[in-house]
């Protein structure tokens, strides 16, 4: 404001000393040039004159009217602002009046001295009179006229004079204000701006404290503020963003205790998991994996006891800084699980342990429990697996020596036993053949009941032969045409005595999945006993066909014979067991026991219906 | 009709008294040896032990009874197949096992016949019979070699 002010006032200032000083130059011009034009126009007007009495021209005497009429609208038309040259003017311009009235009595005069032939020779006095007045006061004009060329140059001087100082004075204002300006500048700005610079520097040093604070209410100390607002928010950002990290950093070492105690625990667990590894291996190695999961492992050291026994970390040494858990094993404590520090660590809230090592222990404890419970369980079935194994084994060896000696036995039985059958028959006969003159009837009768009762051992041991072999060898299950089968045997029998009238009746397609051998041991059996039980019928069907049994086929062989009284089925399939006796119907009661064993070992079940001189029909499943 | 001897091996000697039975009420007329344990029946067709002086070829036909003492009658079998001298030698099994297993082995060692004894003496005396019908009457025995 106060810049501008003095500017402006500079400004004006040198405005109007330009104007002053370009009136004053003029009027000095004007003068210089007006005193110039009325000394040249006096000389004129002199030198005129001169003409006009040396030669008596009136050429002459216009000219110099004409030069002085000039002089006068000359020193009419000046006009000067200092008072001494209008001063001076005035004495001109009454030199001029004064000239212009001498003149006119020169020129009278002359003209008359002229008319007058006879004083023509030289001027009078008068004459001389006038013309030193017109001379003296011409005189005074040209000196007046210097004085005002004079007084102009003076003027001028002056002039310049006081432009000079004034331009000093100027200058000394204008470097004043100039500093003034500076100073201000610097005040306002420059000091700002580098209070500015100093505050952004310091908040890329990341001091969010320093604030630059510019007082005032102009752009920089808004700027200022606006920024020391956003150190403000900055530095709260900051603050809480140190918060967070802290937190952040609080929680990373809980995860990471976290993490140790999760390690730890998983290396438990998978110790326990090792295939094969005992009981005190486990605890060696559970103890070992302890101090890493405590939160100082290099000042850590551990012990478990069980049971009296004890397994430690090699450091171990007992402390006052120690963590102990009970290993509670069947509800009864069994030992415990201790953590010592060896070195005192700095008290925290809960201790020289944490809160969470004090709940691991436990979880150690607790899951070393388990894990030695369930060892015990494990050894308990392993020794129980054990015991068993070699039990099968025994048993499975026992079994096959059973076996043997049964193999043993049926050969025993089927050579040895029939060897004497054979001679107890063979010699009968050859005593009937070759002495049989030399008995009675009744002796020969009692021969052949010797002979008909070894032969009838002989029948019975083949028969259990077959039983017993039934229930031994591999089944060896295939495709198995049945119909085709009963076909087979039907034929067979038919051919065993032609003479009997029977009617097969077998339904085709029979096909079922077993061992072709047995399977025809079944229908042999089956077909065989309808075939000796329809023996007293002049006339007989034996029928084979399929029929639904809760949804599965099940076969059956059907007559219209003898049948039986269903009281004694459940005797039907047992061996040695006979619904009729022998004298009524032959055989050993072996077969449809031998039948039940087949099936038996395909999976599937027979049973029979009937009813006395109703048939029998016998249904098998497979 | 060969002229061969028979040779019975046979441990039991009702069955060897009814075999020589039957054998005679069907006139056979050749040599009967009868030996009483497999070491024996090897020995005579071998020619040696107590029959190393022994005269003649070998038997028109051999009855071997399977359970036999000392080595049993599948033995025989094998190692009289084994030898050159005798692997032609005409055998036939005559036992009272019907057990499947020594049937087929019994054949699969070469034997020329497996005939089971029954014990009803009709048939026994028929399968006899049958043998000397078969190897003794039909049969021409191989040529002896050596």
């Amino acid at each position: 404001m106060i810049g501008t002010v003095i500017s402006t006032a500079i400004a004006v200032a040198v405005v109007g000393e330009h104007y002053v000083s370009s009136q004053g130059v003029e009027e000095a011009f004007r003068k210089h040039d007006t005193a110039d034009a009325v000394i040249r126009t006096v000389f004129e007007r002199t030198t005129v004159m001169g003409d006009y009495l040396l030669q008596h021209e009136p050429r002459a005497r216009f000219q110099w009217q004409r030069a002085n009429e000039s002089l006068g609208r000359m020193l009419d038309d000046a006009a000067f602002a200092s008072e001494r040259s209008g001063a001076t003017l005035v004495t001109m311009r009454a030199n001029h009046l004064r000239t212009s009235e001498i003149f006119p009595r020169l020129v009278r005069a002359f003209e008359a001295r002229r008319a007058d032939e006879g004083a023509a020779e030289l001027s009078s006095e008068l004459e001389q009179r006038l013309v030193a007045q017109l001379l003296t006061t011409s005189q005074s004009t040209v000196s007046l006229a210097s004085q005002l060329a004079r007084d102009a140059d003076a003027e001028l001087e002056q002039d310049l004079r006081r432009t000079e100082w004034l331009g000093f004075v100027l200058s000394v204002c204008l470097v004043t204000v100039l500093a003034g300006t500076w100073f201000i500048f610097a005040q306002r700005v420059v000091r700002p701006i580098g209070r500015l610079q100093q505050g952004i520097r310091a908040l890329a040093r990341g001091d969010f404290e320093h604030r630059i604070d510019v007082p005032g209410r102009d752009e920089l100390a808004q700027v200022a503020r606006s920024f020391d607002t956003m150190a403000e928010r900055l530095k709260s950002t900051m603050v809480s963003r140190d918060e967070a990290e802290e937190a952040l950093r609080q929680h990373a070492h809980d995860l990471g205790e976290r993490f140790k105690e999760l390690t730890g625990l998983y290396s438990l667990s998978k110790i326990f998991d090792r295939p094969g590894i005992s009981l005190e291996e486990s605890l060696q190695a559970v103890v070992e994996v302890l101090p890493p999961a405590w939160h100082y492992p290099e000042i850590t050291c551990a012990r478990i006891t069980l049971d009296g026994r004890e397994f430690t970390t090699g450091n171990l040494e007992e402390t006052m800084w120690r963590q102990a858990s009970d290993i509670v094993v069947g509800g009864e404590p069994a030992g415990a699980v201790e953590v010592f520090y060896l070195e005192e660590k700095p008290e925290l809230d809960e201790g020289p342990f944490l809160k969470e090592e004090r709940s691991l222990i436990d979880d150690i404890a607790a899951r070393l429990a388990q894990s030695i419970e369930r060892m015990r369980a494990e050894g308990e079935i392993r020794k129980l697996n054990v015991e068993l194994e070699e039990r099968v084994i025994e048993r499975t060896a026992e079994l096959g020596a059973v076996n043997q000696e049964l193999e043993t036995f049926s050969y025993s039985v089927s050579h040895d036993l029939r060897a004497p059958l054979r001679s107890m028959d063979g010699f009968s006969h050859a005593l009937l053949e070759d002495y049989g003159d030399k008995l009675d009837a009744e002796g020969r009768d009692y021969l052949q009941r010797v002979r008909a009762g070894s032969q009838k051992m002989a029948q019975l041991i083949d028969d259990l032969l077959k039983l017993s072999r039934v229930t031994r060898g591999e089944l060896e299950r295939r495709e198995v045409d049945l119909s085709q089968l009963a076909q087979a045997v039907a034929a067979k029998l038919q051919e065993s005595a032609p003479e009997r009238r029977i009617t097969f009746d077998i339904a085709p397609g029979a096909v079922v999945e077993g061992d072709a051998r047995l399977m025809r041991i079944v229908l042999e059996n089956l077909l065989g006993n309808a075939w000796k039980f329809t023996a007293k019928h002049d006339h007989a069907t034996i029928e084979f066909g399929v029929t639904n049994h809760d949804g599965e086929p099940a076969y059956f062989v059907r007559d219209d014979g003898a049948g039986f009284d269903m009281a004694y089925a459940d005797k039907l399939f047992q061996p040695f067991q006979r619904l009729h006796t022998s004298t009524e119907f032959g055989g050993t009661g072996i077969g449809l026991a031998t039948v039940a064993r087949v099936v038996k070992r395909h999976g599937g079940s027979v049973w029979a219906e009937s009813g006395v001189e109703q048939g029998a029909t016998v249904y098998f499943t497979l | 009709m060969t002229d061969g001897p028979i040779l019975i091996v046979e441990d039991n000697p009702d069955d060897e008294a009814l075999i020589l039975r039957a054998l005679k009420k069907f006139n056979v007329s050749n040599e009967i040896t009868v030996v009483r344990d497999g070491a024996e029946a090897l020995d005579y067709l071998f020619k040696t032990g107590p029959y190393a002086d022994r005269e003649g070829g070998n038997p028109a036909v051999v009855l071997l009874d399977l359970k036999l003492p000392k080595i049993d009658g599948l033995e025989v079998l094998r190692r009289v197949r084994a030898d050159e001298q005798t692997k032609l030698q005409p055998v036939v099994i005559l036992t009272s096992s019907d057990e499947q297993e020594d049937m087929i082995q019994g054949y699969d060692l070469g034997a020329n016949s497996y005939v089971r004894k029954p014990v009803e003496f009709e048939a026994f005396s028929a399968a006899v019979n049958q043998l000397g019908l078969y190897w003794l009457l039909l049969n021409e025995p191989p040529p002896e070699t050596g």
